[in-house]
């Protein structure tokens, strides 16, 4: 036994889902743990610019915003543990969450908020070049391809954003599509299509990632259309992977009820799971939006139907918070 | 908390002494080096006698992330007798790392 901690509501998650969710809960004096998970801040975490996040009339920079999300935690008296959750049981409540540490976490009330996970091609010379040429990180790797050429795959917010990054570091950047038209957002393309530095191909596959070994590096990608079939190789030095991204819910599943694609189901209007007092926010229950301002918005959301359910199951505030004057 | 080497005396610092070395390739700008950095702290205080935890920062290093092939950031690589023998890309948590060590790490 590694010790054991109970809450009135316990967050899984610590980019803008979970950090709101708990902002809120530590604000209706519910005690309150986050469990800050594998990636701490969460995916905002390897990005650069963030440019639509209200309140912030110029860029701020993604690590700073998750940054100053977790002081806003603590400062409002919610707990941030760094763990990650490796086993849980939500068939009796309180609901109990073991650590990859061994401690025993317990919630009266669990906020699901762990995100996704950037999603890979699925080659076997993917996996073979994976940290040789093959990333999922521009922000992290960008910097060993300076003045060379790199490829960026996918067609979302994503890719985009690390194709124009990635012309800081690299002398071309190509931005290969399986698509005729880019998801992304229309100002990012904009810059994107305005970016000498950067050459887009369409309707395009990678079928292989090519390279050497001694010393193992990437040399090139072998493509082909899709729709007429023709295939190509071209040169390139490192190849990003930005095709978008998987829930991660494999550790609730059986437990609680997902969709086809994983993304866990939500009630109507609400972030109700099909567990009573099991709540979820943010891109973990949301294959639409998937945007800093709506999981924080699904965050407030979650504690506030948490307070109401642990007032509803009888649980009433406790300890110093509510003292009436007079 | 682990020693802090540079291209210019990282060799010094992996033939103080026989026992095997992991070495933690970040960059200040890394965050998912951050995130490994206190998790390796943990684990190379948990077993001293099994390995010596080497930081190396690649963002002022470049003749070392060059010798060591690294591409990607964090790179974890586990040398013996100055040999590499193992090699890890991306964040992991404490479990993982202790398992991929265990499998890892020559015997003692």
């Amino acid at each position: 036994m590694k010790g054991r901690h109970f809450s009135d509501v316990l967050v899984l998650g610590s980019g803008p889902a979970g950090c709101t969710a708990a902002i809120y809960a530590a604000r209706a004096s519910r005690s309150t743990r986050l469990i800050d998970g594998g990636q701490p801040g969460g995916q905002l975490t390897v990005t650069t610019d963030v440019e639509n996040y209200p309140g912030f009339a110029k860029a701020v920079q993604g690590p700073w915003l998750m940054e100053q999300m977790r002081e806003q935690v603590t400062s409002v008296g919610a707990s941030v543990t760094a763990d990650e959750i490796v086993s849980i049981d939500l068939s009796r409540r309180p609901f109990r969450c073991v650590g990859d540490s061994g401690v025993e976490y317990f919630g009266a009330t669990l906020i699901i908020a762990t995100g996704a996970s950037a999603r890979w091609l699925g080659l076997e010379s993917e996996l073979q070049y994976r940290g040789f040429g093959v990333s999922a990180c521009a922000t992290c790797d960008g910097f060993f391809y300076r003045n060379k050429s790199v490829a960026v795959i996918g067609g979302g917010n994503s890719a985009v954003e690390e194709a124009i990054y990635l012309t800081n570091h690299a002398s071309h950047v190509t931005l290969i599509h399986r698509r005729d038209e880019f998801r992304a957002e229309r100002i990012l393309q904009q810059r994107l299509f305005q970016n000498p530095k950067i050459k887009v191909v369409w309707d395009t596959a990678v079928e292989t990632i090519v390279g050497v070994d001694d010393p193992r590096s990437v040399t090139g990608l072998d493509l082909v259309n899709v729709k007429t079939g023709v295939r190509s190789r071209i040169d390139i030095d490192g190849v990003f992977i930005a095709i978008g991204h998987s829930p991660n819910t494999s550790l609730f599943r059986g437990q609680v009820a997902t969709d086809a694609h994983g993304y866990l189901v939500t009630e109507g209007k609400s972030t109700a799971t099909s567990v009573p007092g099991v709540f979820a926010a943010g891109d973990v229950q949301d294959s639409i939006y998937r945007q800093a301002v709506t999981a924080a918005g699904t965050g407030c959301m979650s504690a506030l139907e948490a307070d109401r359910f642990l007032v509803v199951h009888g649980h009433p505030v406790v300890g110093h918070a509510l003292q009436v004057a007079g | 908390m682990g020693q802090t080497a540079d291209d210019t005396n990282f060799d010094q610092i992996i033939a103080q002494d026989a026992s095997p070395v992991l070495v933690d390739f970040w960059a200040p700008w890394c965050k998912p080096c951050h995130a490994l950095g206190p998790i390796l702290d943990e684990a190379a205080a948990a077993s001293p006698e099994r390995f010596r935890l080497v930081k190396v920062n690649a963002d002022e290093c470049a003749t070392l992330a060059k010798r060591f092939n690294v591409r990607s950031l964090p790179t974890l690589v586990i040398l013996s007798a100055g040999e590499p023998v193992a090699r890890k890309i991306g964040s992991l948590s404490r479990s993982a790392l202790d398992q991929w060590l265990n499998d890892s790490l020559p015997p003692s």
